[in-house]
């Protein structure tokens, strides 16, 4: 941690978009979203038509339900935070800088996954949670030194815990999924929820503002 | 003990250092300046209340420092409303980003040859 005032204060702008801890309820949300969709999944018998559709629409919700969530935090911030605690809008990468940065984590992202898939097909299936949960503790935990917010280390810490937990089970596909993403998105809900409350106990909105 | 004098023409004890120091931009180099361009500098925009909040101080000191940042060009201030209530953006200009990174510079510039061995 810096001890320069001058970067403290660029590092406690760039974390007051996790202050109310919204961003998490919607981000948990979404992978509590995959967690219920492979619960559906497992309900439907393996002959029925509906499963191998569902495991299709299971990414197209999962995007707009990423897209609905993006819109609520959003507008939740516009109602509890902003008139509590300020408003801050972050710099959005444009031109070249987004077109790389945008390839450069979909190349992370496929790199990640074809890891994770040539690592899981040379090891036990029941494994794979624990390596998924490995793998996201650890982007937790880089997120929490980037931005940080103490709390993703906890839900870091939870999450490889649960990782390991899911593959010690063994429960059959795709049951082990359910338990793996619905604890993971539970995680990031309660976090968010509890930061939320704290925020909302600590602060009043401003009833007018002030001007140059 | 008081202070040893130096005398910032003179080259070689700390004069250079000295020099630097009396050549920083003083519009950015006022404490609470310092703050607010630091905030916007993260930031795309902030409102007045945000900046009220982080800096701690007054309405009235905060609207006189952003009206003297505008003035140097280094913040652009946008008057809007969000609904009924009044909202004063403010976000950092080209040359504000440009001062800043040059003040950051020259002061690290300043501290690491002061600290440096002799």
């Amino acid at each position: 941690m810096t001890h320069d005032p001058v970067q403290q204060t660029i590092e406690r702008t760039r974390r007051y978009w996790y202050i109310d801890g919204l961003s998490e309820i919607g981000a948990g949300s979404v992978i509590c979203l995959v967690a219920l969709f492979y619960a559906l999944i497992g309900l439907l018998p393996v002959s029925n038509p509906y499963r191998a559709m569902l495991g299709i629409g299971q990414v197209v919700v999962v995007l707009v339900g990423y897209w609905i969530a993006g819109r609520l935090v959003k507008t939740l911030k516009t109602r509890l935070t902003y008139p509590r605690t300020g408003y801050v809008s972050y710099p959005s990468r444009r031109g070249r800088r987004a077109v790389f940065m945008g390839l450069a984590s979909m190349g992370t992202g496929l790199g990640a996954a074809l890891v994770l898939t040539w690592v899981g097909g040379r090891l036990p299936e029941n494994l794979l949670p624990a390596i998924s949960g490995a793998v996201i503790a650890l982007t937790l935990a880089y997120l929490g030194t980037r931005t940080g917010v103490q709390r993703f280390y906890l839900v870091a810490a939870f999450t490889f815990l649960l990782g390991a937990a899911t593959s010690s089970l063994a429960l059959p596909d795709p049951w082990s999924n359910v338990l793996f993403f619905g604890g993971f998105g539970l995680a990031w809900i309660i976090s968010g929820a509890v930061t939320l409350v704290h925020y909302l106990r600590a602060t009043r909105p401003v009833s007018e503002e002030g001007g140059v | 003990m008081s202070p040893a004098k130096v005398d910032a023409s003179t080259p070689g004890i700390g004069g250079r250092e000295l020099r630097g120091l009396a050549e920083v931009d003083r519009i950015v180099h006022e404490p609470a300046r310092l703050m607010i361009l630091a905030i916007l500098f993260a930031a795309d925009q902030a409102d007045f209340l945000y900046l009220l909040r982080e800096t701690g101080l007054t309405k009235g000191n905060l609207s006189a420092l952003l009206s003297r940042l505008e003035q140097a060009g280094y913040i652009q201030i946008e008057k809007t409303y969000r609904g009924k209530i009044p909202l004063t953006l403010s976000s950092l200009t080209d040359e504000g980003r440009r001062a800043f990174i040059a003040y950051r510079k020259q002061m690290k510039d300043i501290v690491e040859s002061l600290t440096k061995e002799p």
